[in-house]
């Protein structure tokens, strides 16, 4: 089987021959370790996909993620600056939306108008070409709820659900919208076969379940559907401890839900074997980061051991990995999937 | 001067309009205290504050979240604007002056704010660098006001790498400064491993740890001076 085979088959919820294994995102980690910078592959498709395409001979995930650390240029293609800094993804400057009539004023058709919103695109076509029968190549973006608080501003967001419901409703609504409106060019023409989507700030560290309810999972379940449609998977990553809503991620309609290190995995197969695929959960930064290649091997196979011995799951780090996890670590944990059977 | 029973009324209802994010009973209560004659710091430590602790346990027993935490704080500040400009004095036994901010390539500044807040109410005097901030900005500005305390926070994991550097870089221009870090991705053995001095699992516990920081360090420093007065 290819790792594209392997991760679709556990999506079924079906026992690949070995534990399928990914990174989630990369962005960060992929360019410090290829000497590039996001300023500097910003408007270069061609640059962006090679970068992607030789850094996956060396095999580190079974999903391959085009664009991972450019997210916010989705937002910024509507109207907001984005600034670059040394260190971290690229952000923006200031929330776009402060009032409702803000919101109206958006045009999703001036996505298409970013530079460099069309060379992730561009690039993710020239990826998918190169190695899209291999492995499954896909984008980012931020979930609904993550996206829309970018746009409103974080804070305002978290106090909008008490004191404008309705128009965080909305803002949430519209980067719903935005997220189909990212993913139908790469889905259309049968460019990707999966859809990815991060919602760190969807996470049970900010917001409590019912909030979750209400601002996060029926944008989620909007661009699910789509996808539906559109015949393409989808991935998503919660950030944080997401204890108290795991029976809610069913509901969601993705294919797999990645977890964060905070969430125990036994608790987690107990409530979503059979109805979600899961991933997760290897602390990217205690373990992946500053851990041993030995205690790396030790937390991967219990990992392992305790969550995906009977399929329907995916080895990977409870979140994207520091720039600076040691290549041996990231080797170490990837191999160790790579070489587990499964019958 | 109130009644005991009108004070407890008074501080009760202060308490709850914290607890129950009400600015608007918050603004109202703190008006009747300075009508009746409560010592605004009563009114301001064992109503709005006492309250704004239980916030932080319900926090911690993820009964709220942020967005309740923040309502709340919009209500104990709407009740500290009224309360605070009558206050004789602030005095919690510790004064300590602290540098606070979120580190560079990462600009999510709610959990700092929130520190931020609770190292306010008890009376600390903040520097506070925002987010995204350079990491030699933190040593230039603890050199600078010659805070005793450096805060740092940090939300992702492909940023938090950046504290270590700060705490080296300090620790070795001034290696009696107290560090404390927080954020999602930390915890206290990284801490630990990183060589800061405290780790702010949340914000009740950050005001905790930094009271007992910076009370060490006071102690270290009066001990330092009795021995130079003994020689």
């Amino acid at each position: 089987m290819t790792p594209k085979e392997v991760i679709f088959t556990a999506f079924d919820f079906h026992k690949p021959p070995r534990i399928p294994v990914a990174l989630f995102g990369g962005g960060m980690f992929t360019m410090y370790n290829t000497g590039n910078s996001f300023k500097s592959l910003a408007e270069d498709a061609k640059g962006m996909a090679d970068m992607i395409i030789s850094f996956s001979k060396r095999s580190f995930s079974d999903i391959v993620y085009v664009g991972s650390g450019y997210n916010n240029f989705h937002a910024s293609a509507l109207g907001g600056k984005i600034r670059y800094r040394e260190i971290g993804a690229p952000d923006l400057e200031e929330p776009l939306v402060n009032t409702e009539s803000d919101l109206d004023k958006l045009d999703l058709e001036r996505l298409k108008d970013n530079a460099t919103v069309s060379a992730i695109w561009e690039a993710t076509e020239m990826v998918s070409r190169a190695i899209g029968d291999e492995f499954v190549v896909t984008a980012t973006a931020w979930g609904p709820f993550t996206l829309g608080a970018q746009m409103f501003g974080v804070e305002k967001m978290m106090r909008g659900t008490f004191k404008s419901p309705e128009l965080a409703k909305k803002i949430v609504d519209f980067a719903a919208n935005l997220n189909i409106e990212f993913y139908s060019h790469l889905a259309d023409k049968g460019i990707i076969k999966m859809i990815c989507l991060a919602d760190p700030t969807a996470s049970g560290d900010l917001i409590s379940r019912k909030q979750f309810e209400n601002f996060a999972l029926p944008y989620l379940q909007k661009v699910t559907s789509w996808a539906k449609i559109k015949g393409v998977k989808v991935l998503v990553h919660i950030c944080g401890d997401t204890s108290d809503r795991l029976d809610l991620f069913p509901k969601m309609g993705a294919d797999c839900i990645s977890l964060d290190h905070k969430v125990d995995i036994a608790r987690a197969k107990s409530e979503l074997l059979g109805k979600i695929c899961f991933a997760g959960n290897v602390n990217p930064v205690s373990v992946l980061n500053n851990g041993t290649p030995s205690e790396v091997e030790e937390m991967t196979r219990r990992c392992i051991e305790t969550a995906g011995l009977e399929g329907g799951f995916v080895l990977m780090p409870g979140c994207d990995i520091p720039p600076t996890v040691p290549i041996k670590n990231v080797e170490t944990f990837v191999n160790i999937a790579r070489e587990w059977k499964l019958n | 001067m109130a009644t005991e029973e009108k004070r407890k009324e008074i501080l009760e209802k202060l308490r709850n309009a914290v607890i129950h994010y009400d600015e608007d009973t918050a603004k109202e209560a703190s008006n009747e205290a300075l009508n009746v004659g409560l010592e605004s710091s009563d009114a301001i430590f064992n109503g709005l504050v006492s309250g704004m602790e239980e916030v932080g346990r319900l926090f911690e027993a993820q009964e709220y979240f942020v967005p309740e935490m923040l309502m709340c704080a919009d209500a104990l500040y709407a009740g500290l604007d009224i309360l605070k400009p009558h206050v004789r004095k602030m005095d919690l036994g510790v004064k300590g002056s602290v540098v606070i901010g979120t580190v560079e390539g990462d600009v999510h500044d709610i959990g700092k704010n929130i520190v931020k807040m609770m190292f306010d109410v008890a009376g600390f005097t903040i520097y506070d660098l925002g987010r995204d901030v350079p990491l030699d900005k933190f040593v230039e500005e603890q050199m600078k006001t010659d805070s005793d305390l450096v805060c740092l926070s940090a939300m992702m994991t492909t940023t938090m790498g950046g504290m270590k550097k700060v705490i080296d870089n300090l620790k070795a221009k001034n290696p009696n400064i107290k560090i404390m870090i927080g954020g999602a991705p930390v915890s206290q053995d990284i801490a630990e491993k990183w060589g800061a001095d405290g780790y702010a699992k949340d914000a009740s516990n950050a005001l905790k740890d930094a009271i007992n920081l910076v009370s060490s360090l006071k102690k270290l420093k009066d001990e330092a001076e009795a021995k130079k007065v003994a020689k």
